[in-house]
Parts: structure tokens; sequence; C-alpha cells
């Protein structure tokens, strides 16, 4: 299997949908001839040319509109958003429109479209440049939202995304399209909904998505050396959630620890919490314990945009007080 | 008519107020908007606005005290009317005058926005007022309906008392602040209401029913203290449940109380090893090796023990009382560090006293000697006449001390006031009328709170020595047990003396062993010198 950057993941999974479906096309703020802002469409405008590699104007309701009405007729559109921050300025197509097509029209309009960008925190870009939304889009019926942690969930899933019939909300971590993983060439979708154990434990689950899976391994590393065996569940999908996979794992353990980049309130970790009390509440043994971004906008400062995020000794701390060890 | 302001929720903590300045005063003209008065929150001072035009008729709340959100702190009339407002009748002769009289409860709202655990006062145009449970005591958090002194349709005047109400401390009537109709009554009589919870609607003009909608939400906010006889059969099957302990709230993991209830093991007799001795999965998987053994040892005795099956408990719903007596007990023993000295003292000088107080014809018990004497040891060593607040350390000025009356369904420790300056025959007097209120239920907040240190006396029990539990806020309490003789060694030589144990308790967050040692000390002297209590 070839080792692939997160960025090359992604760059292969759109050249191979594009290859495979003549109605997928690529639009976007530098996707062309700037090869990406991100370098993720690397090398596709040669390939498949400007029709379809279509580099866009500062203007994300106009584009995202542009891709939405191209869906609404039958063609398979990728919208990149440079960062989900700037999405913002396309809410209303993504949330109004694209959301919401398929229900205002009885199901005779289809809207198969897939935005996707990088989001979350890091590189000093301060408070405007640096949050995770994923909740934000997860709150809204209508839309499914994926957000894998490796290059070969990136693949995976964003072949899925664009196979889907219905509008998926991509986030990628801006600090993962340098990370390496293995990616398995060819075809290789997974399917949205589903989490995926990425490390087997007894002693508790922590439960998480995208960049944050990094800490929670590297947690998982040294709880391991304390002789406290982790399980960890990278949710890939944040709506649907996979509720069967979160519930097992606890049922499994019994104790869970969910660990969210985002902001604390009306966070994705909030509904796993209710999903966890409501359906195993006999299953557990503690209290479920959130590690959350701190509820404050970023820093500029590097010291304290560190401080604001979830990292292994927060994600310890939390595994120990579910535990009930001492020191935490 | 008059309609009362009341003190309005001011910050989303906020329970109470206190009234720290009075901008307006009775008899002055009030526009709606206007600040009225200043009040200190637990936040911040804040000034009260008036929701309607009137002349302030009456302060109900002086300055310096205290309200609790939602309480009447004024009321609001118009010129030259009492604030007692006007009859009903005219009430009734004047309908044009309803909508503007309206106006205010219509502004209440808002404030009940803020804060819905709060009375929801005068729910809109002329439905009704509502009368909340009042706080009655520093410490009431809610109160129980023993009578209704008015039925629904009966004609209420501001003042007048319309129910009784048991609180933890006594029973005091509630009264109305308005005058109407009884229009319906909220909790019933034996049902408990919350502090600031309705327990009944006045009627506005008219004697208009409040509306159905307030009907439904209000019961919802009072819970039934004693529940009728067939809830509490149905409820019966989980008295079986090992849900609590004696010494308070059993916590158990949903999990492991799971897999306690499919092992069938008793989790009274596990030892949580969570936070506040939860008991978690490790603990019941533990105690399950050992239950085959236990089962096996308790099957014969508890089959030889009953030929029919165990009755039923009877369960009796916790007093209000002794609801407050065990959160307060259950907060400060394991929360105030207590430490312990005891001494034996020669009480036969002081027992003389007591046959020549009758001799006199004065009722002087040994309990009033042993307060007389706590009190001038306390003015003697003032480190002792303290309190923690917070990270302040009170030191009291006066010495108060509260001697502990046991009542039916709990005690209460009434206060002498300034005990180290009062005689014996003041001190009896005084103690035997607070103890034989206290029985009744009829003693005033202000009689039973803010004492320097208790007294508890058992001796009459026959009980040698004790030791007893703070009574919080106070720092310190005097665990007294009975005289009984006993030999004594006296210049190597046995002799016998009517001895009594006191045990002192003491908060050692405020005060040392060593300034405990010497304040027994001190007591101890007085008691076997009884001639001191003189000086």
């Amino acid at each position: 299997m070839a080792e692939l950057m997160y960025r090359e993941a992604l760059n292969q999974a759109l050249a191979e949908e594009m290859e495979r479906d003549a109605n997928v096309f690529l639009i976007g703020e530098e996707v062309g001839r700037y090869q990406g802002a991100f370098k993720v469409s690397q090398g596709l405008l040669d390939k498949f040319g400007s029709a379809r590699i279509i580099d866009a104007p500062i203007s994300e309701l106009g584009f995202t509109g542009l891709g939405v009405g191209a869906a609404m007729v039958g063609l398979r559109p990728v919208v990149e958003m440079m960062t989900w921050n700037f999405a913002i300025l396309a809410m209303d197509q993504i949330v109004n429109n694209a959301a919401k097509l398929r229900h205002m029209s009885g199901g005779q309009l289809r809207c198969p479209i897939v935005f996707r960008g990088p989001g979350g925190a890091g590189g000093r870009l301060s408070s405007q440049h640096s949050q995770a939304l994923e909740s934000t889009y997860a709150h809204f019926p209508g839309l499914k939202v994926i957000a894998p942690a490796t290059p070969a969930d990136a693949k995976g899933l964003l072949k899925a995304a664009i196979r889907d019939d219905n509008p998926v909300v991509m986030f990628e971590g801006e600090r993962l399209y340098a990370i390496k993983g293995e990616v398995p060439e060819g075809e290789h979708v997974i399917p949205l909904g589903k989490a995926d154990v990425k490390r087997e434990g007894k002693d508790v689950t922590l439960i998480t998505w995208s960049r944050m899976y990094y800490f929670c391994e590297e947690a998982a590393k040294q709880l391991e050396s304390e002789g406290i065996s982790v399980e960890i569940l990278d949710l890939r999908t944040l709506r649907p959630l996979d509720e069967e996979a979160i519930l097992a794992s606890v049922r499994k353990t019994n104790r869970a620890v969910i660990v969210e980049e985002g902001w604390p309130l009306a966070g994705v970790g909030a509904q796993v919490v209710d999903i966890i009390q409501s359906k195993a509440f006999d299953d557990l043994d503690a209290p479920v314990v959130r590690v959350t971004g701190l509820d404050v906008n970023m820093s500029y400062a590097a010291n304290l945009e560190n401080a604001i995020q979830p990292d292994a000794p927060k994600i310890i701390a939390a595994v120990k007080k579910v535990l009930y060890r001492e020191g935490a | 008519m008059a309609t009362p302001i009341q003190m309005p929720s001011l910050s989303p903590t906020m329970k109470e107020g206190k009234i720290v300045k009075w901008l307006k005063k009775e008899g002055d003209k009030v526009s709606s908007g206007e600040a009225i008065a200043e009040c200190e929150t637990d936040k911040s001072n804040l000034e009260i606005e008036a929701y309607d035009d009137g002349i302030l008729l009456k302060i109900l709340v002086a300055e310096g005290e205290m309200a609790t959100v939602g309480a009447p702190i004024a009321m609001l009339g118009e010129k030259g009317e009492k604030a007692e407002a006007p009859k009903a009748e005219k009430k009734a002769e004047t309908p044009k005058a309803e909508p503007k009289k309206a106006e205010a409860p219509k502004a209440e709202p808002k404030k009940d926005e803020k804060k819905p655990e709060s009375a929801p006062a005068a729910s809109g145009g002329g439905e009704g007022i509502a009368i909340a449970m009042p706080s009655m005591s520093p410490t009431m958090t809610e109160g129980k309906i023993v009578k209704w002194l008015k039925k629904e349709g009966d004609k209420i005047s501001s003042g007048e008392a319309i129910a009784e109400v048991e609180t933890d401390k006594s029973n005091l009537e509630v009264e109305a602040y308005d005058d109407g109709v009884l229009a319906r009554i909220v909790v019933k009589e034996g049902e408990t209401a919350k502090v600031g919870a309705p327990i009944a609607y006045l009627a506005g003009k008219g004697g208009a029913k409040p509306a159905p909608a307030a009907e439904s939400k209000a019961p919802a906010e009072s819970k039934s203290a004693a529940p009728k006889p067939a809830a509490a059969a149905t409820e019966a099957p989980k008295a079986k449940e090992p849900v609590s302990t004696p010494g308070g709230r059993l916590r158990v993991s949903p999990l492991a109380r799971r897999i306690a209830q499919e092992k069938g093991l008793d989790l009274s007799r596990i030892q949580g090893s969570g936070p506040l001795g939860r008991i978690v999965k490790r603990d019941v998987e533990s105690a399950r090796a050992e239950a085959p053994k236990a089962a096996a040892a308790s099957k014969p005795t508890a089959a030889a023990a009953a030929p029919g099956t165990r009755p039923e408990p009877k369960s009796v719903p916790v007093s209000t009382m002794r609801k407050v007596i065990s959160q307060r007990m259950a907060e400060v023993k394991p929360g105030v560090p207590h430490f312990y000295l005891s001494v034996d003292v020669e009480m036969d000088a002081a027992l003389k006293i007591r046959e020549e107080a009758k001799a006199v014809e004065s009722k002087v018990s040994v309990n009033d000697i042993i307060v007389k004497a706590s009190a001038m040891a306390l003015r003697r060593y003032p480190k002792m006449n303290v309190a923690l607040n917070g990270d302040a350390i009170l030191h009291f000025e006066s010495v108060d001390v509260g001697i502990a009356v046991a009542i039916e369904d709990g005690l209460i420790t009434p206060i002498i006031r300034d005990a180290d300056k009062k005689g014996l025959s003041a001190i009896s007097a005084e103690a035997r009328d607070l103890a034989e209120r206290a029985r009744k239920r009829a003693l005033k907040p202000a009689e039973y709170t803010g004492g320097s240190l208790t007294v508890s006396n058992l001796g009459m029990y026959g009980i040698d020595s004790f030791i007893a539990v703070i009574n919080p806020p106070q720092a310190a309490i005097l665990a007294v047990g009975s005289v009984a003789d006993k030999v004594v060694v006296r210049d190597g030589q046995m002799v016998i003396r009517k001895v009594m144990t006191v045990t002192l308790s003491g908060d050692h967050r405020v005060i040392d062993g060593a300034i405990g040692a010497e304040y027994l000390r001190e007591l101890r002297a007085l008691l076997e010198h009884p001639m001191r209590l003189l000086f």
C-alpha cells in the first residue's frame, strides 16, 4: 500500500472520482492555476481542464450557489472552501438551499454536492481562521458531515461523499494535510455514518474525530504505560452519528471521554454524551467527561493557541478522572 | 387599588435582595420606570424601578432588610388610598379602572422570565395574583401547608393570615399582601412548596379566576410531602431496593447498581471506592466473590427467624425539620473538622446552689447553671466566641448561648442572648419559656439563629458522657452528661463526689485545642466554685 499525505489522498480521491464520472467537477478559490491553497488539487487542472477544475473569484456565496444549482440539474460538484471560516459567507446556500432542496421539492430534487475544506486551529491564525465548526453544520438536518483523521479515511470518505446523492460537508484538518499514512489504491470507499475503532482497549473509550485523534493516540500510549487500556473510537462521520459503534464501545469499557476541538456548548460531543446517557446509562461506571476547546475565541499567541485546544495531558487527566484514579 | 411592588430578580442567581436605600418615601409620587430603591443583590447594588405610576403608599421592607425575589417590598396606589387597599365591593363598582390597574401585573411577567422559579405574580390582566410561599427563616427552602385558614372563594384582606405553614423550624402564618378573593389553592394541606413558588392565587379585580395555564404549571412546582395512600402503595416495592443508608445517600454508578441487582447484592453493605464513596464496578465485583458465602450463612437464620415474611416497613415522609437537620448534619460532620476535649467537673457546690435557689422558691436547673458558666467562660475566652464565615473569622460581641431542645420530630436550639450578663433566675425563666415555645413550634427565627455556642445536655437521660455535633455556623458545642456519684481521690483519700463529664466539640478551623482546653478549665473552675459566677 502506498504511503500518502492526507492532501495526496484527497487528490487521489478527487482524480479517481472525476475519471469515473464526468459529472464531477471542482470549484473554488485557487483550485486551478495555483494548484489549490493547500495543494489538494495539484495537477488536476492539467488533467481535467478548466471546465472541470474551475477557479472562482472570492465570492463564497456565489460559487457555492453555482454548485448547488449545478447539483440540482444533475452534476456532482465539489466546492472547495479555502477554509471553513470563509464558508460562513456561504451558509445560506449550504443550509437554506442545499440542505433543504430535497425536502422542499417533495423529493423531486436531489442535491449531490460536496462542500469541503480545512477546519480547526493551528499556525497562529487567530480567531477568525481557527474555528472547528463541525457542530454548526452537524446541527442541520439534510446535511451529512464527515471529518476524517487519517489519509486512508480521507480518501475513502471523500469518494463516498462524491457518490452520495445528498449534500455532504467535509471537514479536513488544516494541520493534517501533511501527515502521512497508508492509503489503499483504487476503489476504496468508506460508507458514510460508520465510526472506526482505531485502537482496541478495555478500560475507557476515547471518542473523537479529525485531528484530535492524534492527541488521543498520544494519550493512549502514555496511559498504556501506566497500565490503562484505552479504546479509541474515531467517529469519522458526525452526521449521522454511528450510535451503534458508540454504544458498543461504551458497553465494553463502561467509561467514556469525548475529545472535541470545538467549543463545549452544543458541541457534537454533547450529543454523543446524550446518546450514551440515554441508551447506555446502566453500563456507565462513571459520568462521561468531555475534553473540548476552551469556551473562548482562539488566541494569536502560540502558547495560548495551544492552551485553548485539547491536548494529550488534558485527555490523560480526563481519563484518570473517569477511572477515579488519583492525580486526576 | 393598591398593588404590591415586588422584589425583582436582578441577576440570574439572585434569590433575595437587601434594600440598601429607599429613594422614595411613603407618600411620594412614583412614575413608571423611575428608580424607587437601591437593592443589594448577591452580585451588586442595583436600582429597583417602578413598573407603574402611583403613590408609594407603604414601604414593607425597611432599609437593611432582605426580601426574597417576588416578595412584596412596597405598596403602590392612588393618592389618599390606604395601603390596605379599598374594599372588594368598591372594586366591583369601578370596573372601568380595572384595565388600568391590570397594567401593573402585565409588566411583571418580564421579571418572571428571568426567574422562572419565582411566583408568576399576576400572570396577566386581572387573572389573579400569585401568593408565593414566603421565606420565614434563614434556612427555609420550602414549607408545608399545615392548614388553610381560608377556602377558595373567601374574601381576603391584606395582612390577614390565610394559611399555617410548617417551616424547618416552626409553624408560622402566611399573610396576604393584597385584598381580593382566594381564587384557587394550588398547594393543598399536607403538601410542600418551595420558597417563592405560588401556593394560591388571589383573584384580581372582580374575582376572576386565574387562567388554566397557571393551573397546570403550579402543581408541578409544589411537591407532595405526603404521598396519597395509593401512591405510597405503588412505590412501596421500591423501598426494598437499598437506595439509601441511614447515614445518607448511597452513591452507586449505574453499572454497579445493575450488576448488584443482577447478582442480588446488598449495596448498602458494599464500601464504595469512587469519589464521595461512590460504589463502582470494581467494588461490586470484589463483593461478588464474598456474596455466596454471605448468602449461605444468612439463609438459615433468615429461615428460622421468619415463619412468615417480614412485614413491609412503614414509610413515613421526612418532616421539613428532619430534612433540614439531616442535610445540615451531613454537611457539618464531614465538612467541619471537629476536635473533642472532655473534662470531669465536680458539681457538689453547683448543686448546692440549686438547693439554695429552691429555698427562695427560684427554680434553677443544673443546665441553667451550666449555661451561665459556659457564657461567662466564653466572655473570658473571646477566642472561643467565634465562627468561620468564608475567609473571615467572626468575633462576636455578645455571648449568646444556645440550648438544644428535643422536640417531637427533631431538635432546635433557641438562644439565650447575653447569657453572661443575666442572672440564674433570668436564664432559668427564659430557658423554660423558649423550650416550651420550641415544643409548640412557636419560636420566631430571631430566637434560634445567631448563637455563639450550644449546650446540649443529655444528663437527664442518664448519659454519662457523649460527643455532640457542632451546630453550624457556630464553632463549638458542649455535650453535658449526667451528674453521678463517683469516687475521686483527694489528698490520698477516696471520697465520693457528684461528678459530671462535659465534652467540648470544637471547629478546629477556628479554634485550637489549647484554646478549647483553657476554656474548659475556666468552665470547670466556674462550676466547681460557683461563687465565681457572681464576679
